[in-house]
């Protein structure tokens, strides 16, 4: 058995915005976003026509703007983010996670909710085909990092996860999602000591 | 490339991290020791994400298994190389 710590660091010069980040971190324990409030029912679409990856990110970054999280330049951004890096969003099976870095485009954090009426190639070795596409946007790292962690426990749980791909409405996938904020949130409480 | 591991274990990192330890046979674990978080399998990008590690955040990796040492070393390395280029 062998254990390590280590710590994720970086250097000032490398960020010049470091200090934004830094008094943010300040605050990281208190309670993470509800997923719910950033959510918003504008930007959940469902059964959406998409050709190819290209087309099911813009849907993705359509809902980001309907529902007043994004403008039009970060659909643009997710987009060369995967030309430029590859399909690594496709971060669970049938799951892409379509993201950029936080820029002047992100109005405030949210989410976008896009499910594909047929499954997209992303061109992902294992997770490959998408049926749904997650928007992701945050205005600074911090809040970037904790909403990606409240998203990931969300679809980490399988039998929510289909319960939520199943969903008829917008509507269903909230309701579905403030269900499971309710039991996380009760579940907190019986941990505590 | 540096800047994005600036930010912790967003989206990217948490990718190649959990990448980097599915090549190794032995169980990999970690947690957020900042948070207290629990443990969690550090293959599974999902797992790695819902640890939301940022910058400064400690945290901690144990390994088990018949290259236990080499992947901690290869990991521990991954992070404190600013994920060598890998981003």
């Amino acid at each position: 058995m062998v254990e390590s710590f280590l710590h994720v660091d970086a250097r000032a010069d490398d960020a010049p915005w470091i200090r934004e980040v830094t008094l943010t971190s300040a605050s990281t324990e208190q309670a993470r976003p509800h997923l719910s409030a950033l959510l918003p029912i504008a930007a959940i679409r469902l059964n959406v026509p998409a050709t190819d990856w290209r087309d099911a990110v813009r849907a993705s970054g359509d809902a980001l703007v309907a529902g007043g999280i994004t403008t039009p330049a970060y659909t643009d951004q997710m987009i060369a983010i995967i030309e430029q890096l590859g399909p690594y969003i496709v971060i669970a099976p049938g799951i892409a996670l379509a993201h950029a870095r936080p820029s002047d485009a992100v109005l405030r954090p949210g989410l976008s909710w896009v499910t594909l009426a047929q499954p997209a190639r992303f061109g992902h070795k294992d997770n490959d085909p998408v049926t749904l596409v997650v928007g992701l946007a945050a205005p600074d790292s911090s809040s970037h990092v904790q909403a990606l962690a409240t998203l990931a426990g969300l679809l980490e749980d399988r039998p929510r996860r289909e319960t939520l791909l199943r969903a008829k409405t917008p509507r269903d996938v909230l309701a579905a999602i403030v269900e499971y904020e309710r039991e996380y949130a009760a579940d907190a409480v019986k941990g505590m000591p | 490339m540096k800047v994005m591991n600036a930010v912790g274990l967003h989206a990217r990192p948490a990718a190649v991290f959990a990448g980097e330890a599915g090549r190794f046979a032995s169980q990999i674990r970690v947690r957020n020791a900042t948070r207290n978080s629990p443990w969690v399998d550090a293959k599974s990008i999902l797992s790695v994400l819902t640890l939301g590690v940022e910058q400064h955040h400690e945290i901690e990796i144990t390994t088990d298994g018949p290259d236990e040492e080499q992947a901690a070393a290869e990991l521990q390395r991954l992070i404190s190389t600013d994920f060598a280029g890998k981003l």
